[in-house]
């Protein structure tokens, strides 16, 4: 293809035709269910706050301005007045009377801050000063300390943990705290660390994608190639689409690992674990053709070539070309007749890795569908 | 009988709320792609567009009728992405572990399988992956939502050339990229 096949006009084309996904079933009620509807009058509140919305916008007039000083004045006087009381008449935490309160602002004072509150079960004032935007700037192994004082529950009183919910804050023990805490480890170098902190994502969703794909990374600078090979299957087990999902395959490839395979399916890459469908189990090979089905759902030009290879066998090659074909079949069913071309071999299937080493599988399977007329007359 | 955006919110904004459910079932399907091409999963940007919508809803006072209440969703929906990106920064971008290795391929080839047959579509999906996410939005909020450079300018807050020149850099930046996915893995069967 040439490079005038991809001219601004035809991308201007594609982009404008650019597929959009459905929206989840049931997000509209989900959306409308968590908000404060209803036929009621409006509140002191609402007005005010739409009063404020109305004077905040950027339409400068003599009145707004003034009204806007006068309300700076006013809560600065009031501001004042509080903290005077305060010094007065109440104790406050100890933190205050250390002078500790001039530096804040520093992320890591702040970070000690809220580490020695905590110590000393000062959950809320711990919160103000250990926010999440503090845990990301600072790169340092307290993070790992601070976070798994956060994490026992006893240090953080359930009040404080509801306020810092409410502050719009994300939960401590939010999978988005732990990521965050992970990747600044990973960041340093402190890929153990990582590692940890992953685990505890996962502990809290096996399928965290993110989680899944970046134990597998950590795994891979630690050198730990065993501790890569299991967690890229993990990863392809649940996730077989996008950039990801081929990345895990070749990483996979390059650790020697053949089990999965990536085909071209209708003109889209798809991920099949080709151990499971040569495998002796009809149930899981049933699983895994099932995996399959959208992609062979959608409109394709011609057949679907099945390629299969068993070193020295070409019974057992023939017979499991054979077990496949009529399995997809069955599984589409009679209102998708999809032609399937079978191919099989008693030869090695060949492969070559990254680092142009040649190999021989005993196995092998191969999919794929010849190209469509229309973008035939494409090339 | 058909109402403008403009008279729903003034309906919502007098008390009559519920009329915010249109609004929601006119703008849910952008605002959830949008959210979906950020975070790439499907409950990750449901939770987002809730997150948008339940904003919009607490600031509709704040709208005013001279922009689309499109753009002015969308605008939201820009800043909460963007904020969900920058909590999540991750580290897929930061390690270059899969950059610094070679791409093992299988040595089995077929002639007749050449990338050049690549369904266009997936072609360009990949190429939007590879440019900037502001860029990428800014090229489907002109072409795929035909919205006017002067919205699209309202919505980043930038200026109307600086708009046209990105969208001038991004279409170039797609045909380059489309064209090095093309070299890269012609004739390759993977």
């Amino acid at each position: 293809m040439n490079k005038d096949s991809f001219d601004s006009e035809k991308i201007e084309m594609l982009l404008r035709r650019h597929p959009e996904h459905d929206v989840p079933p049931g997000l509209q009620q989900r959306i409308i269910a968590s908000l404060p509807l209803g036929n009621r009058p409006e509140g002191i509140a609402f007005k005010l706050k739409s009063w404020w919305d109305r004077l905040m916008l950027p339409a400068p007039m003599p009145m707004k301005a003034g009204a806007v000083v006068a309300m700076i004045a006013a809560a600065f006087w009031l501001g004042t007045e509080v903290e005077s009381r305060q010094k007065t008449g109440e104790t406050a935490l100890q933190v205050e009377s250390t002078g500790m309160e001039t530096a804040a602002g520093n992320s890591w004072t702040d970070n000690r801050i809220g580490m020695d509150s905590l110590e000393d079960q000062a959950g809320a004032y711990a919160i103000d000063f250990s926010s999440d935007e503090t845990l990301s700037r600072q790169k340092s192994n307290n993070l790992d300390d601070l976070s798994d004082i956060f994490l026992s529950s006893e240090a953080v009183p359930i009040e404080d943990r509801q306020n810092f919910q409410a502050a719009g804050i994300p939960r401590i023990d939010s999978t988005l705290f732990l990521l965050n805490l992970a990747h600044n480890l990973a960041d340093s170098g402190n890929y153990h660390g990582a590692l940890h902190q992953y685990e505890k994502v996962l502990r809290l969703n096996p399928q965290d994608q993110t989680a899944l794909y970046n134990r597998a990374t950590s795994y891979h600078h630690l050198n730990d190639q065993e501790g890569e090979r299991l967690a890229f299957l993990s990863y392809l087990d649940q996730f077989r689409s996008g950039r990801w999902a081929y990345q895990a395959v070749d990483h996979l490839q390059r650790l020697g690992v053949f089990d999965y395979q990536t085909c071209m399916i209708g003109g889209r890459k798809v991920v099949v674990n080709q151990a499971i469908l040569l495998g002796s189990s009809p149930p899981a090979r049933q699983r895994e053709l099932e995996r399959l089905v959208p992609s062979l759902r959608r409109p394709l030009s011609g057949e679907l070539h099945l390629v299969v290879f068993y070193q020295n066998d070409l019974q057992k090659s023939r017979t499991i070309a054979t077990e496949l074909k009529q399995q997809i079949h069955s599984i589409l069913g009679e209102d998708r007749a999809l032609p399937i071309k079978t191919s099989w071999f008693d030869e090695a299937a060949p492969v070559q890795t990254g680092t142009g080493e040649k190999r021989e599988l005993k196995t092998g399977l191969f999919l794929f569908t010849q190209p469509s007329t229309q973008q035939r007359s494409t090339i | 009988m058909h109402r403008t955006d403009e008279e729903i919110v003034a309906e919502v904004l007098t008390g009559r709320t519920q009329q915010y459910a249109e609004i929601v079932s006119r703008y849910q399907k952008p605002v959830y792609n949008l959210m979906f091409r950020y975070t790439r999963h499907e409950l990750d940007a449901a939770d987002l567009t809730q997150d948008v919508f339940f904003k919009a809803f607490n600031r509709l006072s704040s709208y005013r009728p001279e922009r689309s209440l499109f753009s002015w969703l969308y605008k939201l929906a820009i800043n909460v992405a963007n904020d969900w990106s920058r909590a999540r920064t991750r580290i897929q971008t930061k390690i270059p572990s899969s950059e610094t290795l070679h791409t093992p391929h299988t040595a089995h080839r077929n002639p007749a399988i050449r990338l050049e047959d690549r369904d266009q579509e997936e072609l360009l999906e990949q190429a939007m992956e590879s440019i900037p996410a502001e860029t990428r939005e800014i090229l489907l909020l002109r072409y795929r939502h035909e919205q006017p450079i002067k919205e699209v300018a309202a919505i980043f807050g930038i200026g109307e050339s600086a708009v046209k020149m990105r969208i001038k850099r991004g279409l170039e930046q797609l045909q380059k990229i489309m064209q090095e996915i093309n070299t890269h893995e012609q004739g390759f069967f993977r």
